[in-house]
């Protein structure tokens, strides 16, 4: 049932903000089901947020205006952002004018990822999520991916961007799954190989910190993973020490900033030493946190692909194309493919993409099961 | 019977039995008695108290839910709605959100809940920019800002 408040208006009789928007709001308005998987919204609803921005409307503003005064109001609004493809229009107040109250119980019903998602939208959602009112609603949003609790200097918000967000911090490429727990960033591969330097690369790390204090480096978290190249091959990868390219040269000017400070009076000379201790102390944060969550992250992958092949192997069973559990598990052994890494809700959509990756090889565990089946029918016969 | 005067001076009779899920009225019940003063609800429209005692109606007779248990409490994360309830949110988003204030004026908790899990359910889901749309919200953010917000650091804010 669709209520609608269409107030007769035919003419310039002036409208309400509320009013006016109801055209719009009527169809876009769609119960989702619930089937929603967390990590691969981007791409999927696209065709659903059409809603065909309406002829150039007025503002709320302008139409009682014109009520006194017959000049047009003119379109200031135009010119302030020239962004984003969408023209300022008569912005709806609806979500503005709820108490944040409510707001906050609206978040309560958020996974991570809406909420991030949500935060983006504009700057007083971005307040709202991000401030520390809403430090209990992400302890909850957070707690069904069991995810670690926030390290030290990490709020719970800047925590949850960190392992919710699912694009590259650097270039805002889709989808990366790697996180560099040392650095603490989500970075795709072509930015990690691009952006990743160390001493051992040798021309390059001379080239891109020309002159830079070698003491400045202990101030940065560093990591030894990099995605193999020829060209940057290590044979002792595992004690490399490389350090993120753009942070080396915002902390390395901090630190000659402040250390040129620091011969000027004893008060700036504390004040650099306090932000090397600092420094120092995030930089070793960083190093042992890995050290102690390496195991139970491991541990919580491990259960995360066995909830997924669980998934895999229902999906199977229920096509009722004769698949048994012992093919899907002897399809998994000899799968070489990725069919087995990723979330472990398999929805539709999830499904759709992985079968046929998997299902050959699936087919393939069942022939061979049948093949020895009829044999030792066969030989089972007198 | 109970009288309610809404905003725009619509008087409506109701049964104290069905209108008592608003712990709002229920309380002022207890607290004034019988009376054949209308009780003014400056807050809520007409078209919208038709809608909140449409919801009343349909769950009357089934127990108040206790006053101090909030059904709506954070732990509550699941967006199951009973159908019931999904049909009679199937409305414009102006009354939705409506319903939602009126909910929380009068202090109907089940009712705000549902309202607070339809208005999630429909951000489920969504980007930033399909969020937008949606719900009409301006993008206020500078393209510098933006870009800021994927890129800053998390190293950078804690000093």
């Amino acid at each position: 049932m669709v209520v609608t408040r269409n107030r007769g208006n035919p003419s310039n009789m002036p409208e309400t903000d509320l009013g006016k928007r109801d055209d719009n709001s009527v169809d876009e308005y769609e119960p989702e089901s619930s089937d929603e998987e967390f990590g691969s919204n981007n791409k999927r609803k696209k065709g659903k947020a059409k809603a065909a921005p309406k002829a150039k409307r007025q503002k709320v503003k302008a139409d009682s205006q014109s009520m006194t005064e017959p000049t047009p109001e003119p379109v200031t609004p135009k010119a302030k952002k020239a962004r984003g493809s969408r023209r300022k229009k008569d912005l709806s107040k609806l979500l503005d004018k709820m108490p944040v109250d409510i707001l906050f119980e609206i978040f309560g019903h958020l996974s991570p990822k809406d909420l991030l998602n949500l935060s983006r939208t504009n700057k007083m959602f971005e307040e709202l999520i991000s401030g520390t009112r809403a430090t209990s609603i992400w302890m909850e949003a957070r707690k069904p991916y069991r995810v670690p609790e926030p390290p030290q200097f990490y709020s719970e918000w800047q925590w949850a961007r960190l392992l919710f967000e699912t694009r590259c911090e650097h270039c805002n490429t889709k989808n990366v799954d790697h996180v560099d727990w040392f650095i603490r960033k989500r970075l795709c591969s072509n930015c990690r190989s691009e952006y990743l330097t160390g001493e051992r690369d040798k021309k390059k790390f001379k080239v891109v910190f020309n002159g830079y204090e070698k003491d400045a480096f202990q101030y940065l978290p560093h990591t030894n993973s990099r995605p193999y190249s020829q060209h940057t091959r290590d044979p002792n990868y595992d004690t490399r020490v490389m350090y993120w390219e753009p942070d080396v040269h915002v902390i390395v000017k901090e630190y000659r900033q402040l250390r040129a400070q620091a011969t000027t009076s004893e008060g700036e000379e504390k004040k650099f030493e306090a932000w090397k201790k600092q420094r120092l102390e995030y930089v070793k944060e960083c190093m042992d946190w890995w050290k102690q969550h390496s195991k139970d992250m491991y541990d919580e992958y491990k259960e995360k692909k066995k909830r997924r092949f669980e998934g895999i192997v229902t999906r199977f069973l229920d096509l009722n194309e004769g698949y048994t559990r012992a093919d899907v598990e002897h399809a998994a052994r000899i799968h070489c493919g990725n069919a087995l890494e990723g979330t472990d809700n398999i929805t539709t959509r999830v499904w759709n993409t992985l079968r046929p990756k998997f299902e050959p090889d699936v087919k393939w565990a069942k022939a061979g099961r049948e093949h020895k089946e009829s044999a030792q029918a066969v030989s089972g016969n007198p | 019977m109970v009288l309610l005067l809404t905003s725009d001076n619509e008087m409506f009779s109701v049964a104290e039995d069905v209108i008592k899920r608003s712990a709002y009225i229920k309380n002022m019940l207890e607290d004034v008695g019988e009376s054949d003063l209308p009780i003014p609800l400056p807050n809520v429209e007409s078209n919208v108290l038709v809608k909140i005692l449409e919801y009343c109606e349909h769950y009357r007779g089934e127990p108040l839910p206790a006053s101090d248990v909030d059904p709506a409490e954070i732990g509550d994360r699941s967006l199951d709605i009973a159908d019931w309830d999904q049909k009679y949110m199937a409305v414009d988003q102006e009354m939705l959100f409506e319903i939602i204030l009126a909910a929380n004026y009068l202090d109907i908790k089940s009712l705000l809940d549902v309202g607070c899990k339809t208005v999630a359910k429909m951000m489920k889901g969504k980007s930033s920019e399909e969020i937008r749309t949606l719900f009409n919200i301006a993008n206020d953010f500078t393209p510098e800002e933006e870009a800021q917000i994927r890129k800053e650091n998390a190293w950078a804010e804690c000093r």
